[in-house]
């Protein structure tokens, strides 16, 4: 039975729309369970709600939907396509609804392409012409992917190989040779293993180091109301995004907006005051305020006034006293404790900038030498797929089952890398390609 | 000139590879002639005497799944059935027997004369008749000519053989039996790529030199597993074996004598098995051990010799049985055939298809040790395999007939032999199996016998008793499938499960160790109309069931690449982008798909890529 793969077809850069390419048999059932209505009409755009299932029609998503059955589709079989809205948030909802279904998972690197060219939709060498443009186009990114490639994750991931063959190649004598008398009576592997899914617990917390790289430092504005957060904002980012108006709670959502600084990319978000109240409005945008200060890689904490300063400075989150053009004396006072800037005359701001690029430097210099870093949502779903065979071997009491989570470990680890495997040869093949193409 | 005899199907070679092939392509339906230097040493278990294991034991169920012969005879010969691993999950229980050597000679003897399609010839044969790369039969040392449509050359170490007691050197295949330098030679101005290896066997003791009081027993299982769905009985009395240990005094002996071994001496540097080494391997190897033990195996009924399994030698004879009498019970041992070691070549199996026919002459094939492999078991599964194709040639719409690794034992082994290769004798193992959950020894007729039925291979009988076991397991799976039972009422089936109020089917509680079968057949009274076996089977699916089920999204993947076919004449050199190491590789295996190219060892994803790349263009031209 082959499974259903889904991915993001579209990159993973905000946008209005992302498109999701769902492929293989459970289309079809999938597009029903999750809108809850009959399938579209072939080949033809149609709006639909997208709901979480058995949710009692809690809805994920409003959007477009095109299903195309077999063989008329990119890969040949039965496919879907859904616009959904743009951004991580939507994408994340999808993947986690989709990849509980089962035999429906994460498509592979190229995996759509390898079908395409299996069900003689396209051909090798029409594939290999998109490979190039798509290899051209992010010859960057490939760079970076290549260069953890050959010293990165890959050294880890041999060695934790090495560790499980070992575990294995125990077992293994343990089953085939029991008769001869030289092997040991009992099989202890349990240390072993218990180490290797610390270390693989350890690796999946530096997932973050992707994000910082590829998506951008986060950083939050937090203030009491009106301390000039917005006006901030909008001096750094170069727009007038966010609202600026006397009225202390103006901004009661939360504002986005990017920009690039000697080469990092560095996201701001301008977000509401945190004050007591008792408006419906400004309590969610507080809300909303709180879990993105718990998201966020560097916090301004910006204040007007020296009184309001808090004390509270530590390395992620940083003391900006604004305004500082009023008062001449206080900036001579704060030296050296406060980051001061002027969002009227745009002093200081430069160097809110180069800090957070020299913490940018930091932060990543700290993984530089690491080796197991992971640098997208496949690898840490591999990784933790290995987590979970070793953890279901660390349970399992029949020794042929033991092996065969071990064998699934090192599955999961070689599709990391990328080393053959009998089960993944056609994949590995199409490794350059991006997934969803 | 002598009169040219015509026949479809030649057999060189009556060993158990030759046998199980003569045997095939009878049953197909053609003609068939076995050859044989010996008639009297058809059938012969040239070393020791036992039928099955671990992995070995899988091997001859598939044999019997497909209507073979090892099977029936190994239970009609048997004086002892043990499963091993039997305290171990059922993928990984290797069904095995002591086998009485004549007994089984005969059984084989009895199989292949009564069979109206094979006829025996007692002959050397010289040369192979090839024209324009097509094999047209065999001419032997006296002159005569036999002409076939295909032939089998099943004739194992006899290619150049070499026997080793100490210093002392035979040409011989067994000894006491003659090898076939002619043929060998022969074979050598094919230019087909050979390798030479090496094997060993132990000294046979005589019985009644042996101590046995005080020495401890083995027995085989009080309930007999048999190898033939065929067997209802145990046919002979039951026997033991006895184990003996070597010790510090044994050890020295050999030690002090290595100088006299060929294996260390330089006399022997073909590459033997590392996983059955010499008595001399395991005391250098393993110094540290103070002893290592003997199992004492009866090599028959009557026979008043005994086989010490776990000393293979080339020792001179003197020594041998100066460390054999150090052993307690065997203090005033006779040696009744020495040990020795043995060298011989083979062919590389690279150059193999996996039918078994060899790659640049068509309709001749290669089974057993010859392709580099040892034990029966081993050479019998080839000699299947080889054995159906060369009698399906005779059908001018001939399709190859192959068994891949995602089904058997017998797949996996020549899926491995024809892409790696034989660096060492190659012996089966569980481990070698990837679906090993699924490639069961219980299931082997439930995988095969599909195929046997369309090849029609299987008596009426056999056939109809494997098609309503088959729907009988259907049947039951379905019924238990549809029964679902809470964590409560499981308790009452001495079940616990977590009370998460979760029901689960009868199947899938089925799979669960502690569950207490008496009651769950009272409480489920339907299940007394199905047999114990079926019961068992569906209890075994039922334990591996999530396991089988992702098993089979990976068979799947892999079936898609064996679809991929790569030209016979394909130009790896002609190829871009293909490093040196890959290419000679491919080169040499020049394997028929991109599955059994992946498994070739040094061919990188990168090559691969650029293999089915060229394929797909070199197809779509011809398109």
């Amino acid at each position: 039975m082959q499974k259903t793969i889904f991915a993001l077809a579209t990159g993973n850069e905000l946008s209005a729309l992302s498109v999701i390419r769902v492929s293989g048999k459970e289309s079809e059932k999938l597009l029903k369970k999750l809108t809850l209505k009959n399938t579209p009409k072939e080949r033809l755009l149609t709006l639909r709600n997208f709901y979480f299932p058995k949710s009692n029609k809690k809805i994920i998503d409003k959007c477009l939907v095109v299903w195309m059955p077999a063989p008329r589709s990119y890969t040949g079989e039965d496919c879907i396509e859904i616009y959904t809205h743009g951004g991580d948030a939507v994408f994340q909802s999808f993947f986690s609804v989709l990849s509980s279904f089962p035999n429906v998972c994460y498509a592979e690197q190229g995996e759509f392409s390898k079908r395409a060219i299996i069900n003689g939709k396209t051909d090798l060498v029409k594939a290999e012409a998109v490979n190039d443009l798509i290899n051209s186009l992010t010859e960057k990114q490939r760079e970076l992917a290549i260069s953890q490639f050959n010293g990165g994750l890959s050294i880890p991931i041999k060695k934790w190989r090495k560790e499980i063959i070992k575990c294995m190649t125990l077992i293994e004598a343990y089953i085939d040779f029991s008769d001869e008398n030289d092997t040991p009576k009992n099989l202890n592997i349990k240390a072993e293993l218990f180490a290797l899914r610390e270390e693989f617990k350890e690796a999946l917390k530096n997932k973050h180091y992707y994000q910082l790289i590829n998506k951008g430092i986060r950083v939050v504005l937090k203030g009491k109301p009106n301390a000039g957060k917005s006006s901030i904002f909008n001096r750094i980012i170069r727009e007038q995004k966010a609202i600026v108006s006397k009225t202390p709670g103006t901004t009661r959502d939360v504002i986005e907006g990017q920009i690039n600084y000697k080469g990092n990319a560095i996201i701001f978000y301008d977000t509401a005051g945190i004050t007591l109240t008792d408006n419906n409005i400004e309590k969610e945008g507080i809300r909303r305020t709180k879990k993105l200060l718990k998201e966020a890689d560097i916090i301004l904490n910006i204040s007007e006034d020296e009184k309001f300063l808090s004390i509270n400075d530590n390395t992620k989150e940083w003391l900006v006293l604004n305004k500082i053009d009023k008062s001449g004396n206080l900036k001579k006072k704060l030296k050296g404790k406060a980051i001061l800037v002027s969002a009227k005359t745009g002093e200081g701001l430069e160097a809110i900038l180069e800090k957070i690029y020299l913490a940018i430097s930091k932060k990543t210099k700290r993984f530089d030498g690491k080796k197991s870093i992971i640098m997208n949502l496949r690898q840490a779903n591999e990784l933790k797929e290995a987590e979970f065979n070793i953890t279901q071997a660390l349970e399992e009491k029949s020794e042929e089952i033991i092996s065969e989570y071990l064998r699934q470990a090192i599955n999961a680890l070689e599709r990391i890398i990328g080393s053959i495997d009998v089960e993944e040869v056609l994949g590995n093949i199409f490794s350059n390609f991006c997934i969803g193409k | 000139m002598k009169k040219v005899k015509f026949t479809d199907v030649i057999i060189i070679g009556g060993g158990h590879a030759g046998v199980e092939a003569a045997n095939a392509a009878a049953r197909i339906g053609a003609q068939v002639i076995l050859i044989t230097i010996d008639k009297g040493k058809i059938g012969e278990m040239s070393c020791n005497p036992a039928i099955g294991g671990i992995g070995k034991g899988h091997i001859v169920k598939e044999i019997d799944a497909m209507g073979g012969l090892m099977s029936k005879c190994a239970d009609q010969a048997s004086i002892q059935f043990k499963v091993l691993n039997a305290s171990k999950g059922p993928a990984v229980r290797g069904p095995r027997c002591q086998a009485d050597r004549s007994l089984y000679k005969k059984a084989i003897n009895k199989e292949i004369v009564k069979h109206k399609n094979i006829k025996i010839v007692n002959g050397i044969v010289e040369s192979i008749k090839i024209d324009k790369g097509v094999c047209e039969g065999v001419v032997l040392n006296s002159g005569e000519q036999i002409a076939s449509k295909s032939v089998v050359l099943t004739t194992g170490t006899f290619l150049n053989g070499i026997i080793h007691i100490g210093n002392k050197k035979i040409s011989a295949g067994r000894i006491n039996e003659k090898s076939s330098v002619g043929l060998g030679v022969f074979l050598k101005s094919l230019s087909l790529p050979m390798a030479r290896l090496k094997t060993g066997t132990p000294p046979r003791l005589e019985k009644n030199t042996i101590n046995f009081n005080f020495l401890e027993r083995d027995y085989g299982d009080v309930v007999p597993e048999f190898f033939s769905t065929d067997t209802k009985r145990v046919y002979n009395k039951q026997l033991p074996c006895h184990v003996v240990w070597t010790n510090r005094q044994t050890h020295q002996i050999i030690n002090n004598s290595l100088d006299k071994s060929p294996l260390y001496n330089g006399a022997i540097s073909s590459a033997g098995p590392r996983y059955c080494p010499s008595i001399e391997d395991k005391i250098k190897r393993f110094y540290d051990r103070d002893r290592h033990r003997i199992m004492l195996e009866p090599e028959g009924l009557k026979s008043e010799t005994i086989y010490p399994n776990g000393i293979s030698t080339s020792l001179p004879v003197d020594v041998q049985e100066q460390f054999l009498r150090s052993i307690k019970g065997l203090e005033n041992v006779k040696i009744a055939q020495a040990g020795y070691a043995i060298e011989y070549d083979h062919i590389d199996p690279r150059a193999l298809k996996k039918t078994l026919e060899i790659k640049n002459i068509r309709n001749l094939f290669f089974a057993g040790q010859i392709n580099g492999t040892t034990g029966y078991e081993e050479a019998a599964g080839q000699g299947l395999v080889a054995g159906i194709n060369a009698a399906l040639k005779v059908d001018s719409n001939y399709k190859e007939w192959v068994l891949d690794r995602t089904e058997s034992y017998i797949g996996v082994m020549i899926d491995d032999l024809v892409a790696r290769g034989a660096s060492e004798p190659y012996r089966m193992f569980t481990s070698r199996a990837e679906y090993r959950l699924h490639l069961r020894a219980d299931n082997a007729d439930l995988r095969l016998s599909d195929k046997a039925c369309k090849l029609n291979v299987l008596t009426t009988r056999r056939r109809e008793e494997f098609l309503s076991y088959k729907r009988e397991i259907g049947n039951l799976k379905n019924r238990c499938q549809k029964v679902y039972i809470s964590p409560n009422e499981a308790k009452k089936l001495n079940l616990n499960l977590s009370a998460d109020g979760k029901k689960r089917s009868l199947y899938e509680l089925l799979g669960f160790e502690d569950i207490d079968k008496s009651k769950v057949v009272k409480k489920y009274v339907f299940l007394n109309k199905f047999s114990d076996r079926a019961l068992k089977q569906i209890k075994i699916q039922s334990k591996y069931e999530t396991h089988l089920i992702k098993q089979k999204a990976s068979i799947y993947s892999y079936k898609q690449d064996l679809r991929v076919k790569i030209p016979k004449d394909i130009n790896y050199s002609e190829i871009g982008g293909l490093s040196s190491e890959s290419c000679q590789a491919l080169e040499f295996a020049r394997p028929s798909d991109l599955a059994t190219a992946s498994r070739i060892p040094g061919v990188t994803a990168a090559a691969l890529s650029s293999v089915l790349l060229y394929t797909k263009k070199k197809v779509k031209k011809v398109v």
